[in-house]
């Protein structure tokens, strides 16, 4: 495990005890190990909350990460606009 | 214990070197840099605040690496002419981090409040729009092809 290059895998930390409820906090990482450069990636995010009760309930709380959303959305803006943008141009070019 | 000389054969000046100590760097750099992956990296600890309880929570993003190398080499045929080694290494990493969210832990349940970044996501929107409009003037200028059919 340790020696491959690609590792996404999700955590969970220990129990936090308040009155009746544990919560669980999970995060998932994705390492990348260079073994011949001697180096590499962690990427550690938070993922989610695990809520159980004592009567055994489960509930999952998800963490989202509205600048990330923005982020993304704005790259796929800017990738869709130059495509738009070349396919104008070779139009304008053919006709 | 090993000797170091300078890459230059003529000269005088050696330096001892501590491979263990070379080796401990490496160590301790790797630890560092491994400790980033697991759950305590990205959540911070929990601050009670009257009946609530808010832990912090971070994305954490960390880059390493490091090289070593060494080599010899002799000037000369005869047994006494100048004959020198090296070796060196270096490293570098960061870590980035940025809070995602808070966790509120209460009485009546557990919620997440989500902590948005409006100064990064504004730079990204000038960008953006910085990008498009360069191209968009660059595409502009740019005569059309001529197709001689």
């Amino acid at each position: 495990m340790q020696n491959s290059i690609l590792r996404i895998e999700t955590l969970t930390g220990p129990a936090i005890t308040i009155q009746d409820t544990q919560v669980h906090l999970r995060s998932q990482i994705v390492q990348l190990r260079f073994s011949r450069i001697n180096g590499g990636v962690i990427w550690n995010r938070p993922v989610a909350v695990v809520v159980r009760t004592l009567e055994g309930k489960e509930k999952i709380v998800p963490i989202p990460d509205p600048t990330r959303y923005a982020m993304l959305t704005l790259s796929g803006l800017c990738f869709i606009g130059m495509l738009l943008l070349i396919s104008l141009k070779r139009k304008q070019a053919e006709s | 214990m090993d000797e170091i000389s300078t890459s230059n054969p003529n000269s005088q000046a050696t330096k001892p070197l501590d491979p263990n100590a070379a080796v401990s760097t490496v160590q301790t750099t790797m630890d560092k840099f491994l400790s980033v992956a697991n759950v305590e990296a990205v959540y911070g600890q929990p601050i009670r605040e009257g009946e609530n309880i808010v832990i912090p929570a971070a994305e954490v993003l960390s880059f390493a690496g490091f090289g070593l190398g060494a080599g010899s080499g002799s000037q000369g045929a005869g047994e006494s002419e100048n004959t020198g080694s090296g070796s060196g290494g270096g490293g570098g990493g960061r870590v980035f981090s940025r809070p995602v969210a808070a966790i509120v832990i209460s009485p009546k349940g557990v919620r997440v409040e989500p902590i948005v970044d409006v100064t990064k996501i504004v730079l990204a929107v000038f960008t953006t729009l910085g990008f498009m409009t360069a191209m968009f003037t660059r595409m502009a200028k740019t005569k059309p092809p001529k197709f001689n059919i």
